[in-house]
């Protein structure tokens, strides 16, 4: 026993880690220039003069100077479409990781916060997200125009908003509302009686809606928006509005399996197929918020919410009834907190509809639950595709019948920051990180299909676990695979 | 191995206050019960030790001998009675404040720090002294009586030798310039040689002026180097007299000297 | 001595070489690969794998020591506590985040104040005095009110009462604080830049030298001062320790502090090096700084020092290294998994831990 013990103590000390490492490091130094020919295969020859050209702009290009390594190829591109704070820590992290000296980065509407633009590490980024400008739109249930709007969000709330789903967040609700008096008629007891498939029904038929961002149209799988994207650089974390103004790069989705002929159905809408929902008189006609109102996203799901009561407000009764949001609810951004919220709100059968989720993560536990009970769910800020569909007749993986959203499908999204990089800025390399969230994968990988299909080289899309800090080995990995 | 002649340092007696005049006890008990939760422990039980004695206490397993030591040095606190120190009442004291008062002991079975060295073992038992100059004198004596321990200084106590860890838990003792030293069973676990060797060393401690008080099974080896002795029944004193008078009881020789 | 083998005997062997031959295996192909990237082996097991520069190799293993480094000050407060009352404080971690808290706290004051630009060095020493403070005080405070009282409990109750209090100061910052992260001022710009010959970032060399120079200090005071030695002492006997003069009470609530103090400065080493903190933040370098100690042997300073770095630098370098030449797909998010198969694999061949000493069998009566 004890001689065994001893014969394993021996390879175990000599493997004890910092040794191995030594003996790695070792091995590595040895290699470098071998490295060279096999990694420059399938490099375009532009790119060389790409980077040098760049080089000048970059914080610390001393290192690249220096190293007496051949660095083969520069990532030249990296895409994070992930969450605070651990997209504080790539940004912070990616400049000493070798390989990584000239590489642009790019964010998504997730980190498109004004707390993240404050920070120092988030200047130079480009951000793909909503588009924002949206001019002299109307909503056409309450006629409020986006410049009202914001007057008011300012006088209720004494800030302008803080995240960019306020307009959808708006649209979302007046459509909701909309679709609630379609499908409502008064009985002969002064009862409102709701028709909880003429809701739907209502938002199947939508054409050409006219709304603060845009018009919206929805598809067979629930996709509304008028899917407008811009990519914003942000140059200057001392000047977070300048920098949300500064777009560079914009793009219009093309809806997906869509007929514009407009439906005129009889109203009301509704065949009854899902029961109906009675506000007697004195009563008021149910909706909820759900959105991320805690924690490091708060400042989304807030804004969604202030944009929804505002709308409510603005839409004012529908047939002499009044409607009623409730407290709003919490989403936590995360699948747990999206089952828990739609298992509250499901419990209520007055119920017709939700406004939410803020998070894709979310909206993948929350819409079974609430679309099985009847409720009609929007989202003002979901934008994963596994929750729509792939915009070619086929539905996503999460998709039910029931959920609808005024936010962009990321397809539509990805496709933007891949035609903006290989197109605008020109570069040909790129890698993605997402954090497993679907939200964040879903993006990664509309990018990175997106990429390809324009000739762009993908290095390696690589996935983070929330909650990392440390993210020197994912940034390696990715610089070690190019 | 141990020099015969070694000898306390000089200047480490005059230092304590002789206040004492010779019918104050240097440790006394003054009718003390103590309990162990229900368990009745010791009952009114009486001692005197005085200045320059070596006593000895003696009786059978969980007769209270253990615990009228931790009494002693209040590691457990009695329920009635009194623990005096040159005449102060020290029951509700710390054991620190005894410590300081010159009171020490040997520990059942050692309980040396085995993961310390030698060295630290020793330093811990002066602990709660500054003289330092002083302490490398008592050092210096320590290491006369048990000449071994120098070349096992560094060494881990844990792994020494069950003699050597012995002398450590003397040496350790007498750091701490006891003017009454209170012995654990000092011959548990020892061979019979070593026995022998500690009994000896006992006697030279005593000899260079420290009050003993032991406690003992073997109550033949104990009273053959005792002044006077105790006999401890079931928590009660049973029999006080001196070394010769125990060794000659009857009963005793019955019940605790093998003798049938 | 000897005994006879049994069936979980022979198992536990066999788990043994076979963790060793996977571990060889993985060695050995990462080093393969790294002198003939083009081989055949690579190309059938994992054609896409990494090929690691030195200065990628020494970027990663550097990030990996300077996270160990703070995993290991952590680490230390577990194993003393273990050490001196025998239970493993699972609200350690929250004594981090308090630190950690605090620095954030008093950094952004002195960042409104203008202090932190024009006198960093200044007013980083104030930060980290203020955070030890804090995070000192806190432990305290937790084994006056939640520990003392149940000294004489089994462990067991110790134990529980530990995850308690981890709730309660982790629900205690949500309550006063928020649950937003919130972020440090930005370091220096020497300390963001890279330095010098050997071409590191400012910021991890900092944080590897004040956590050297915090075990220092810390193995100096433990191996060289009075009340060193009493703790030491207090920790393998409490009772013959109280014989020795020692204040008992007074050296476990020291033994609290000191601790407690080590985590403060490495709550501060996060905040300059990661800069958002959470209530939430002290969790998971708890539980990993908590595997750091038993892996160096708990009780074992030097251990839960060595420990650290040995975890911090294994779920580094070790999904790449290991993991990328196996053919495992997104290895680096199994970074987590990596540092407690380490563990596990410790364990299994030295049960007691790296330096974890078990002293033979001396109690013999």
């Amino acid at each position: 026993m004890s001689r065994c013990k001893l014969l394993l103590r021996i390879p175990m000390t000599v493997l004890s880690p910092l040794l191995t490492m030594a003996l790695f490091a070792a091995a590595c130094n040895g290699d470098g220039t071998d490295d060279t020919p096999t990694d420059t295969v399938g490099q375009p020859a532009d790119t060389m003069t790409e980077d040098e050209s760049r080089e000048d702009g970059s914080e610390n290009g001393t290192s690249a100077g220096s190293d007496d390594m051949v660095e083969a190829t520069n990532i030249e591109a990296l895409f994070f479409p992930i969450f605070r704070p651990e997209g504080d820590l790539i940004a912070e992290q990616v400049r000493e990781v070798s390989g990584f000296e000239n590489t642009v980065l790019l964010g998504a509407d997730g980190l498109l916060s004004d707390d993240f633009l404050a920070l120092p590490q988030s200047e130079g980024m480009y951000f793909s997200g909503p588009d924002l400008r949206y001019g002299s739109n109307t909503n056409e249930a309450t006629g409020k125009t986006p410049e009202a709007f914001l007057v008011n969000y300012e006088r209720f709330y004494d800030e302008s908003p803080s995240a960019g789903f306020w307009g959808h967040s708006y649209d979302a609700t007046t459509i909701l509302l909309d679709a609630i008096e379609a499908a409502s008629t008064v009985d002969g007891d002064q009862r409102l009686v709701i028709d909880r498939a003429g809701v739907r029904q209502y938002f199947d038929e939508l054409r050409n809606y006219s709304g603060i961002t845009g018009s919206l149209s929805c598809d067979t799988f629930g996709d509304c928006g008028a899917q407008k994207i811009a990519i914003i650089h942000h140059t200057d974390s001392n000047d977070v509005s300048a920098s949300k103004d500064n777009v560079n790069y914009e793009f219009a989705g093309n809806a997906g399996v869509r007929s514009d002929d407009a439906i005129q159905s009889e109203l009301p809408l509704g065949d009854g197929s899902l029961g109906v929902v009675v506000v007697v008189p004195g009563e008021a006609i149910q909706i909820r918020s759900l959105q991320i109102i805690s924690g490091d996203n708060a400042p989304l799901g807030l804004t969604n919410e202030r944009a929804i009561r505002m709308a409510v407000e603005d839409f004012g009764e529908i047939r002499g009834f009044e409607v009623e949001v409730g407290p709003g609810l919490d989403d936590l951004c995360s699948a747990d907190g999206g089952q828990a919220a739609a298992q509250t709100i499901v419990a209520d059968e007055r119920v017709v509809g939700v406004i939410g989720t803020s998070c894709s993560g979310a909206a993948v536990a929350a819409a079974p639950l609430l679309t099985e009970a009847g409720i009609t769910m929007v989202s003002s800020s979901n934008t994963s595709p596994s929750l729509t569909s792939d915009l070619k007749g086929n539905p996503g993986e999460n998709y039910t019948r029931g959920y609808y959203r005024t936010a962009h499908n990321d397809l539509f999204q990805g496709e933007a920051m891949a035609r903006f990089v290989y197109e605008s800025l020109n570069l040909k390399t790129a890698a993605a990180i997402h954090d497993g969230d679907p939200y964040t994968q879903g993006l990664a990988e509309a990018f990175a299909n997106a990429y390809r299909d324009l000739g762009g080289e993908i290095v390696q899309i690589e996935g983070i676990s929330k909650g990392d800090t440390d993210m020197v080995p994912v940034l390696t990995s990715i610089a070690a695979a190019s | 191995m141990r020099s015969p002649t070694a000898k306390r340092p000089e200047q480490s007696s005059p230092e304590q206050p002789e206040q004492s005049s010779p019918e104050q006890p240097l440790l006394e008990m003054r009718s003390v019960n103590t309990h162990y939760g229900a368990v009745h422990v010791l009952r009114n039980v009486d001692l005197a030790i005085y200045k320059g004695e070596l006593v000895c206490l003696l009786g059978g397993n969980a007769s209270g001998k253990s615990t009228t030591l931790k009494t002693l040095l209040g590691m457990v606190k009695p329920t009635s009675g009194d623990v005096l120190i040159d005449g102060e009442v020290v029951t509700s004291t710390s054991i620190r404040y005894r410590v300081l008062k010159g009171l020490t002991m040997v520990p059942e079975n050692r309980r040396l720090f085995k993961r310390l060295t030698v060295k630290k073992n020793l330093a811990l038992g002066a602990f709660l002294r500054s003289d330092n100059a002083a302490i490398v004198n008592d050092l210096e004596w320590v290491f006369e009586l048990f000449p071994r321990l120098k070349q096992r200084l560094n060494q881990k106590a844990g792994t020494l030798s069950g003699g050597e860890q012995q002398m450590v838990a003397i040496g350790r003792a007498l750091m701490s310039k006891p003017r009454i030293l209170l012995m654990d069973e000092p011959s548990m676990g020892l061979s019979p040689a070593l026995v022998k060797q500690n009994f000896d060393l006992i006697q030279q401690i005593h000899a260079s002026g420290i009050t003993v008080f032991m406690v003992e099974q073997n109550a033949n080896l104990a009273l053959s180097i005792a002044d006077r002795g105790w006999v401890l029944q079931t928590g009660q004193v049973v029999l006080d007299d001196t070394a010769g008078n125990l060794l000659a009881h009857p009963e005793l020789r019955a019940s605790y000297l093998g003798d049938t | 001595m000897r005994t006879p083998r049994t069936g979980v005997d022979w198992f536990l062997t066999f788990l043994r070489l076979l963790l060793l031959g996977a571990a060889t295996l993985g060695v050995l192909l990462f080093i393969v690969q790294q002198v003939y990237p083009d081989n055949l082996i690579t190309r059938w097991v994992n054609p896409v794998s990494a090929n690691l520069t030195a200065s990628q190799f020494k970027g990663l293993l550097v990030s990996g020591l300077t996270q160990g480094a703070m995993y290991g000050l952590i680490a230390l407060g577990y194993s003393m506590v273990y050490g001196v009352l025998g239970f493993i404080n699972f609200a350690h971690g929250e004594v981090f985040m308090a630190g950690a808290m605090t620095g954030m706290i008093a950094s952004n004051k002195l960042d409104d104040a203008g202090i932190w630009e024009s006198n960093f060095l200044g007013s980083l020493a104030f930060v980290l005095a203020v955070a030890v403070a804090t995070s000192t005080l806190a432990a305290i405070a937790m084994e006056k009110v939640a520990y003392r009282p149940l000294r004489n409990s089994p462990r067991l109750v110790l134990l529980i009462t530990s995850v308690g209090m981890s709730f309660f100061i982790q629900n205690a910052s949500l309550v006063l604080l928020g649950a937003k992260s919130k972020s440090y001022p930005r370091a220096a710009e020497w300390l963001n830049g890279n330095v010098g010959v050997i071409d590191v970032r400012g910021s991890r060399l900092l944080v590897i030298a004040v956590a050297g120079l915090s075990a220092v200090a810390l193995w100096w005071l433990v191996e060289r001062t009075k009340t060193g030695m009493a703790m030491r002492a207090v920790a393998e006997d409490a009772e013959i320790a109280a014989l020795m003069g020692i204040k008992v009470n007074r050296t476990i609530v020291t033994v609290f502090a000191v601790g407690g103090a080590m985590a403060g400065v490495a709550g501060i080493l996060w905040g300059l090096m990661f800069r958002s903190v959470t209530h939430s933040t002290g969790f998971l370098p708890g539980i990993k700084a908590f595997s750091a100690a038993v892996l160096g042997g708990i009780g074992h300073l030097g251990g839960a020092m060595t420990g650290g770095l040995i975890i911090g630098a294994a779920e580094s370098v070790g999904p790449i290294v290991f993991f990328e030449p196996l053919g495992v797909q997104g290895a680096t998010q199994l970074k987590d998994a990596v540092a407690f198969l380490v563990l596990v694999g410790v364990l299994l061949i030295r049960p007691s831990g790296l330096f974890g000493e078990r002293l033979p069998a001396e109690d013999r009566v």
